[in-house]
């Protein structure tokens, strides 16, 4: 229940652009486009959650011992 | 009429009565009444310069006050009321004296006309904060402080430097826009972006701040970043360069927040994070950026101080500090107060409409869109995404909620009232900035002509969180807090620090000790000899017969003979022979010859 009223929502955001916003003081192209924050942000989450990930995993992370 | 004081001087004073008060009650009512007092002597300030008095002559301005000092010395005024609230149970008077002096030195610089009163403050800033580390009293702590206040006498160093090339420059000490060239203006700016954390110069922040006490790490993520996204404000508006480092730092943030598994450096990772907005929006400069950067620092300083007010009310309840220990113990039912607090914390700083972050983040992404800088629009835009993602989400669901651990629920209640009341209170600010955010545009340096509230930035903002939000529940699992360190900036003076520590220790400790050993032998002959100077050739032959004679019979094995003995008793007697002055007399003509043949000799020579 929770996921499909998740999913509903998510759905209503992405019309309510269309319909809703004027899109008038758009500085740069990607301004226009339709749901372009709803991409962003899955997009943006999902690769900031991998490439810290990677990050850590080959890097960074150390036991929590590492500087005593 | 009633004449205002300098903000700085109420606090500072204030601290001086604590330990003067006997009962608690009384205690309680200073430390509720010094920001208050200050509140109306803020009220009382008109704009303009005065406090102004003579030093070596020079003059030392304790009051520029204009719309920039006065937006910030509000809010730390508020904060530091709000705070106070949180830590009123707190039973230690040096932690409010640190207080009262960290508060009343963010006051002095945020108010301060000249470069000379600026470092004075800046320098008190720095040692008062360090004691809300110690007063934890661990050894997590007692380290985290020394590198801090290590760092931060750094900074200071720097700042001094500065002035010091900028006044021999310029021969004026007032502190006002300064231009980005030269030494000074360079060793300066070190100075500010040190204390406004900009990578790679951050990492006193995320080290020192989750190690401080409950309260104290209250007061320290409101004062030293925002006093110097103040005066970055006022000395170096629109330098390109910090809009760069802004944007780079606003991505950082939430790049490591993603491996924390501390609750309190993850969210001092989004200090970091959201000091890069600021600082991004003084780089940009401009009327729009330096609003909205200011209002960014009035809002964050609210939602921040609630969200490590939540996290301290787990610590405080719980014991425990790290995600991977909080998980699954069922937190959300034992403090439901407490969640729904932080939560409003949270989406404050997420920037949800009708709370604070909201409308001053928006501010200056907006500008940086307007001043057409896309790669800047786009990484402050991201850095939202990663605020949400784990101020908003990770955070919160692994501290109160989590799949249950099998250690099962723990015993924990809600934390004392007045922790509560002050959430209480600081929650209500963020909800009453966002959903009339003219309360704060009215303060802001310039006019603003912006509005937050077009169909297109709500629905922008929804959609943005709503599928930051399906990005968590994809990777839920992979976000768990596990129970590593990880590496930054400080690596490069911890490790090496051991390193160097030992190169002092055993290599260079031993080559003193062998310079000083020899130096001692040498001194202790010389006296030997000076004793008396007509038997040392005497004594000079026999000491070296004697180590002669010693190094052949160790070579064939007979470790001490007679002859050595023989030699000593011989040269002692000769030591015992006392310095008579008429025994010596030699004829004149030889000394003045022999002087003679030597000077002879140097100019054969020379």
């Amino acid at each position: 229940m929770k996921k499909v009223l998740f999913f509903i929502s998510i759905i209503l955001a992405c019309l309510a652009d269309l319909f809703i916003s004027h899109h008038d003081h758009a500085p740069f192209w990607w301004h226009k486009l339709p749901a372009f924050d709803a991409l962003y942000g899955f997009i943006g989450g999902i690769l900031l959650i991998i490439v810290a990930q990677a990050l850590g995993r080959y890097w960074l992370q150390k036991d929590a011992d590492y500087y005593d | 009429m009633i004449k205002p004081l300098p903000p700085a001087a109420i606090f500072i004073l204030g601290a001086l009565l604590i330990p003067l008060a006997r009962t608690k009650r009384l205690k309680q009512l200073i430390l509720l009444l010094v920001p208050a007092v200050a509140f109306l002597d803020l009220l009382y300030m008109s704009h303009g310069i005065y406090w102004i008095y003579p030093f070596l002559g020079y003059e030392l301005v304790l009051g520029k006050v204009d719309k920039l000092s006065m937006c910030f010395g509000y809010i730390f005024v508020i904060v530091a009321f709000l705070g106070m609230i949180y830590a009123i149970h707190v039973k230690e008077d040096g932690q409010h004296i640190a207080t009262f002096f960290h508060i009343g030195s963010s006051l002095g610089v945020v108010f301060a006309g000249d470069l000379f009163t600026l470092l004075i403050f800046w320098e008190i800033m720095a040692v008062s904060g360090v004691f809300l580390i110690w007063y934890q009293r661990d050894k997590a702590a007692l380290d985290a402080g020394f590198r801090y206040i290590l760092v931060h006498l750094f900074g200071g160093s720097c700042l001094l430097a500065g002035i010091i090339i900028h006044v021999v420059n310029r021969g004026a000490i007032e502190f006002g826009p300064i231009e980005y060239e030269g030494l000074s203006s360079q060793l300066i700016l070190i100075a500010f972006i040190i204390n406004a954390a900009v990578p790679p110069l951050h990492a006193w922040l995320t080290d020192a701040y989750p190690e401080g006490t409950v309260t104290g790490s209250v007061f320290l993520t409101a004062f030293v970043t925002k006093s110097a996204v103040y005066v970055l404000a006022r000395a170096f508006p629109g330098v390109e360069l910090l809009m760069w480092l802004g944007a780079v730092m606003a991505v950082y943030g939430v790049v490591f927040a993603v491996l924390e598994n501390d609750i309190r450096r993850l969210l001092a990772y989004h200090i970091v994070s959201q000091v890069g907005y600021m600082v991004c929006g003084v780089g940009i400069g401009g009327e729009m950026a330096i609003d909205g950067a200011t209002a960014h620092a009035f809002c964050h300083i609210l939602y921040k101080a609630l969200l490590f007010m939540g996290a301290g009310a787990v610590i405080y309840t719980t014991g425990k500090k790290k995600l991977n220990q909080l998980e699954g113990i069922g937190l959300y039912k034992k403090m439901p107060i407490t969640l729904t607090l932080y939560m409003i914390g949270a989406f404050s700083i997420s920037g949800v409409p009708f709370f604070n972050g909201f409308i001053s983040k928006s501010m200056v992404v907006s500008a940086a869109a307007l001043k057409h800088e896309p790669v800047i629009e786009l990484m402050l835009y991201l850095a939202s995404i990663g605020t949400f993602l784990h101020t908003g989400l990770k955070l919160p669901y692994y501290t109160f909620f989590g799949r249950p651990s099998e250690k099962g629920e723990i015993e924990a209640k809600e934390p004392p009232f007045n922790m509560l009341l002050a959430m209480g209170l600081t929650s209500f600010l963020c909800i009453l900035i966002g959903c009339y955010p003219k309360i704060l545009y009215d303060i802001l340096p310039y006019p603003v002509d912006y509005h937050p509230y077009t169909p297109d930035h709500v629905i922008g903002a929804i959609q943005l969180l709503l599928l930051t939000g399906a990005a968590f529940w994809l990777y839920i699992d992979k976000l768990r807090g596990e129970p590593t360190i990880t590496l930054d900036t400080d690596w490069f003076y911890r490790k090496p620090a051991k390193a160097f520590l030992w190169l002092c220790d055993i290599p260079l400790n031993n080559f003193r000790l062998t310079v000083q050993d020899f130096l001692s032998k040498a001194v202790g002959f010389l006296t030997e000899l000076s004793k008396n100077p007509y038997t040392a050739p005497t004594v000079l032959v026999l000491s070296t017969q004697i180590s002669i004679t010693k190094a052949l019979n160790g070579l064939r094995g007979q470790p001490y003979p007679d002859k050595v003995v023989e030699l000593k008793k011989k040269l002692k007697g000769i030591n015992g022979i006392i310095y008579i002055e008429n025994r010596y007399k030699n004829p004149l003509a030889l000394n003045i010859s022999l002087v003679l043949i030597f000077l002879l000799l140097c100019t054969l020579f020379v």
